[in-house]
């Protein structure tokens, strides 16, 4: 009995365990699935419940002259979107009033003051079509209009429509115009779609200018309020703000002219480049043509490049200044050196290479051939150097060395890589060896600056809104190039060349010039020079006993007359005459 | 023992109250403080928007190019040049 009483209270006790284990094991199992298999998924539901995802992104940063004016800022603008699925009304009407009010911002980046009243209209009611196609899209909130002014805005708010929303944005903002556009550059988009710096500033710095993003992660509470315990800081997230070296009125001034000189003179292209004789500083980069950034696809691809850093030229006589400069330095010449090898045209290598003006000037001194510009007594110093120093001091002024600046473009300005006799002799008055504009003024500036090299400098500062920093370019002192007394004798050569040399007639009785004239041809793809086209160039610096600024004027096929001194010269001393007041120089005559 | 009973049990309702006060109140603070944040990051950026619509406005009024054109406007060429040398009787000259 109590046997039998035994093994029924161990089965019980079995069965019990049984169920137990079982009882664990499901448990466990579905500890398991909830946990390990479907863990993921919950903890996703349960953060999207609680969390709530902060995505915040800045503007991007704005370009100021060194004058503190704005060049390059940030506009907001408004996307309207409608509200499908319970718009009631007349949409005909609706979208007529729409195509009203946007085409006033300049819709399409079309320039509406120089359109007819006719295409006006024409553009109005293209975009009156849009809009209403919109109303049949798929979207519930179809975009209706992009881009509209706070102007705009307002009048659509006007129209009481209650199914009309507004989303804010922001966009690139030019409230000078045109103004340095080859400088600034502007903001395309990449094949993502998103905004990218193109060319100039906004290309080259790119890093700088990009808005920073911020995302963050908040615990929330029922309501969509942030619970508290966790530090909500709200960072400043816009991009740096960049400063030119240029200042607004000076760079308004070169603009202006340029545009004025390419009209009288019929010049198909020119720039103007000013900088700052001591420190490299541009003041001002004027180019013709020039283009709209905020229409900037509406431009050929040409257009959009920097031509004082991707156009390549022979410089012609401006370039004789390098040759005198090396043939003084290296104490081969003095400036009253008699040329013996002056009387006719010189026979390299069966060539017969002639002056300018095929008048010779035998036994002419040294000074007086270079303001003649005269290319056999550029020849004799170019014989008396040797081609090996000869090419030294080009390379030590910086021909063929890129532009360190922060400008995106191409800056490449190869070198000649064969230099023969004859090469020697047509390179000592500027016709063989190509440069760009930026390149030649670096040079230039050299005698100015008593025989220091400085790079061209673009940038003035940059302010950092995360850290509120300002970072100042350096002014570094540069490299000498030629000695101090060399680049004086320079000087009073280029003094008397803009005092007697071809454009004597313009020169200044108010500040002393140094500066030279050049007329350069340009190579015919077919061979040799193109008969009809010139590139009138006029370079120097004043006040020459203390210069305080050097510019170049470079008129590419001026059709008035082809010689620098009528056309680049004149439009020099124009600009100067205004320089000389903006810079408050008291004048040195 | 049943006194005894009655003041733990006091006790413990007492803390509870108190802890469910405390809570109710925190939490109430912090609902308060999410309201204030998003109320103030809302009226930072309405001030935001304001100054950029006032900074875009003053750059449009003193850009150069506008500028010029009201001064070209108002600019009236000297007819009589006024020459003063050293027999004149210019307030400048005295």
């Amino acid at each position: 009995m109590i046997e039998t009483e035994s093994k029924i209270h161990h089965s019980r006790k079995n069965i019990f365990f049984v169920f137990f284990y079982l009882a664990l094991f499901v448990i466990s199992f579905r500890l398991f699935y909830w946990q390990i298999i479907k863990g993921q998924s919950l903890q996703e539901e349960g953060e999207s419940q609680t969390l709530r995802k902060l995505e915040n992104k800045g503007l991007r940063g704005q370009i100021f002259t060194s004058d503190n004016y704005l060049l390059v800022g940030n506009e907001l603008v408004y996307d309207l979107k409608l509200d499908k699925q319970n718009f009631q009304g007349d949409s005909s009407y609706l979208a007529y009033k729409l195509s009203e009010i946007a085409i006033q911002d300049n819709w399409q980046s079309e320039n509406l003051d120089e359109l007819s009243h006719e295409d006006r209209e024409a553009l109005r009611k293209n975009l009156e079509q849009e809009i209403l196609q919109k109303f049949s899209s798929k979207s519930n909130w179809p975009k209706l209009l992009d881009k509209l002014s706070e102007a705009s805005k307002k009048e659509v708010e006007n129209l009481g429509n209650t199914f009309l929303y507004f989303d804010e944005s922001y966009q690139r903002f030019y409230p000078e115009a045109s103004m340095a556009a080859h400088l600034t550059g502007f903001v395309g988009r990449d094949d993502n779609a998103n905004e990218v710096g193109r060319y100039g500033i906004e290309g080259a710095l790119e890093d700088e200018l990009k808005p920073r993003f911020e995302k963050n992660l908040f615990k929330m509470d029922a309501l969509g309020f942030l619970l508290a315990g966790q530090k909500y800081e709200s960072k400043n997230l816009n991009g740096r703000d960049i400063t030119l070296t240029i200042r607004r009125d000076i760079q308004n001034l070169a603009e202006q002219n340029l545009k004025w000189g390419i009209e009288k003179y019929q010049a198909d292209r020119g720039e103007i480049i000013i900088l700052d004789s001591k420190t490299g500083k541009i003041l001002s980069l004027a180019t013709w043509p020039s283009y709209e950034q905020w229409r900037y696809f509406k431009y050929p691809g040409e257009v959009l490049k920097n031509p004082s850093l991707t156009r390549l030229y022979e410089p012609g006589s401006t370039f004789k200044t390098l040759t005198i400069s090396a043939g003084i330095d290296s104490a081969v010449i003095n400036k009253d050196t008699i040329c013996t090898k002056c009387a006719g045209p010189r026979q390299i290598a069966g060539y017969s290479i002639k002056t300018w003006n095929d008048v010779y000037n035998p036994n002419i001194s040294m000074i007086d051939g270079y303001a003649k510009s005269d290319n056999t007594a550029m020849i004799f110093i170019s014989d008396l150097l040797g081609t090996d120093r000869f090419v030294s001091y080009l390379k030590k002024f910086g021909i063929g060395s890129n532009i360190d600046i922060d400008l995106q473009d191409d800056t490449r300005t190869p070198f000649p890589n064969k230099i023969g006799p004859v090469e020697t002799a047509t390179i000592s008055f500027g016709q063989g060896i190509s440069t760009n504009s930026l390149e030649l003024i670096r040079a230039v500036n050299v005698i100015a600056n008593q025989g220091k090299m400085l790079e061209p400098i673009i940038v003035e500062k940059v302010f950092d809104h995360q850290n509120e920093t300002e970072i100042i370019s350096p002014i570094k002192e540069g490299e000498q190039i030629i000695s101090k007394e060399s680049a004086t004798t320079v000087t009073e050569m280029m003094i008397e060349a803009a005092l007697h040399g071809e454009a004597q007639w313009i020169a200044s009785d108010k500040y002393t010039v140094a500066a030279k004239t050049g007329t350069s041809q340009v190579p015919d793809p077919s061979g040799g020079y193109k008969e009809d086209e010139t590139i009138a160039s006029f370079i120097g610096f004043a006040p020459a006993s203390n210069p305080r600024f050097t510019m170049l004027v470079k008129l590419e096929n001026p059709k008035s007359s082809p010689w620098a001194a009528e056309t680049a010269a004149p439009l020099w001393y124009k600009v100067a005459d205004k320089l000389m007041i903006l810079l408050n120089i008291t004048p040195d005559k | 023992m049943k006194k005894n009973l009655t003041i733990y049990y006091g006790l413990l309702s007492t803390a509870v109250l108190a802890q469910i006060l405390i809570t109710v109140f925190s939490l109430s603070q912090n609902i308060g403080y999410g309201q204030k944040i998003s109320f103030l990051e809302n009226k930072k950026h309405s001030l935001e928007n304001q100054t950029n619509l006032l900074k875009t406005e003053l750059a449009q009024k003193v850009a150069i190019g506008k500028l010029e054109q009201v001064e070209n406007n108002e600019f009236i060429a000297i007819s009589d040049v006024i020459v003063i040398d050293r027999e004149s009787a210019s307030l400048a000259l005295k």
